[in-house]
């Protein structure tokens, strides 16, 4: 291995904890309403206003802006002036996090894996 | 080979040196996964026998766990050995078992010789697709398949 432990650890930590402890709890909230979900889920397949919104799911305009200042409460969906039009899209950090996640399971993973490549495999009864 | 480019916004980048040829990496990476996958890492309720990869594209990468389930959670998307191997992963961050059809991320392989060896260079893109996988991701944090697991997986490993 390359690198003192230690810091590497440190590293893991320091991209998870802070992660849950200051975003999730109101994620979390935001995404318990099943309504709310599916409008989240809309916006990860790319930005709409409200009115295209409210096309895709049988929720009234009014109900789809309160449901998208909840989520922007909770930092999962921000919102753009586009000329006289306001689109929503995912937040940023929101995906941040599914990177964090990621990026931190494949460093994991390919430590295992050079060890692997490195030393000759346990033999299998 | 996909060749959609990768936005840099929903991928995470990994590399790693290691001190073998490319076709040996290539060998572990794919026949080996069993070997060096974290073992806290599984799908099915009971624990991991083995995960495994059928060598082609279009081949279903699977685990199978100590009770004889199976269940197929990634699809080879490009088989070239020895220099790139791409799969479609279905498992979002939640851990659980995907539905068939459910939307995939990408991850792209590449194995390039070096002086010292072979540089593994992974690309796992297209992670928008397992954008609401909040409160499972949650979930796991606190279960002993989840971070606390990782992590002691990990420390074993330094």
């Amino acid at each position: 291995m390359a690198g003192p432990p230690e810091r590497l650890t440190g590293d893991l930590e320091s991209l998870d904890l802070p992660f849950v402890a200051t975003y999730q709890g109101r994620m979390l909230d935001a995404l318990g309403d099943p309504t709310r979900r599916a409008v989240f889920e809309l916006l990860a397949a790319g930005p709409r206003s409200v009115a295209e919104i409210a096309a895709d799911l049988p929720v009234s305009r009014p109900a789809v802006s309160q449901h998208l200042k909840v989520l922007k409460d909770a930092a999962l969906v921000s919102s753009t002036a586009v000329g006289t039009r306001r689109v929503y899209a995912l937040d940023p950090r929101a995906l941040a996090a599914v990177r964090d996640y990621f990026d931190t399971f494949w460093q994991q993973s390919l430590a295992a894996f050079k060890d692997a490549v490195e030393n000759p495999p346990e033999e299998k009864p | 080979m996909t060749s959609a480019e990768t936005d840099p916004g929903t991928a995470v980048r990994t590399s790693v040196v290691v001190g073998a040829s490319p076709e040996h990496a290539f060998d572990v990476f794919t026949a080996g996964l069993d070997r060096w996958w974290i073992r806290s890492h599984h799908l099915l309720p009971d624990d991991l026998k083995r995960v495994t990869v059928e060598p082609r594209a279009g081949g279903a990468i699977r685990e199978e766990s100590v009770t004889g389930q199976t269940c197929t959670w990634g699809r080879v998307l490009t088989w070239d050995p020895p220099g790139t191997f791409v799969f479609a992963w279905l498992i979002g961050s939640d851990w659980q078992v995907p539905d068939p059809d459910a939307a995939g991320s990408r991850v792209t392989v590449t194995f390039t010789p070096v002086a010292d060896g072979t540089r593994v260079d992974l690309v796992h893109d297209r992670l928008d697709a397992h954008g609401a996988g909040w409160e499972k991701v949650r979930d796991g944090v606190g279960s002993d398949g989840g971070w606390p697991g990782l992590l002691r997986e990990y420390a074993k490993t330094v």
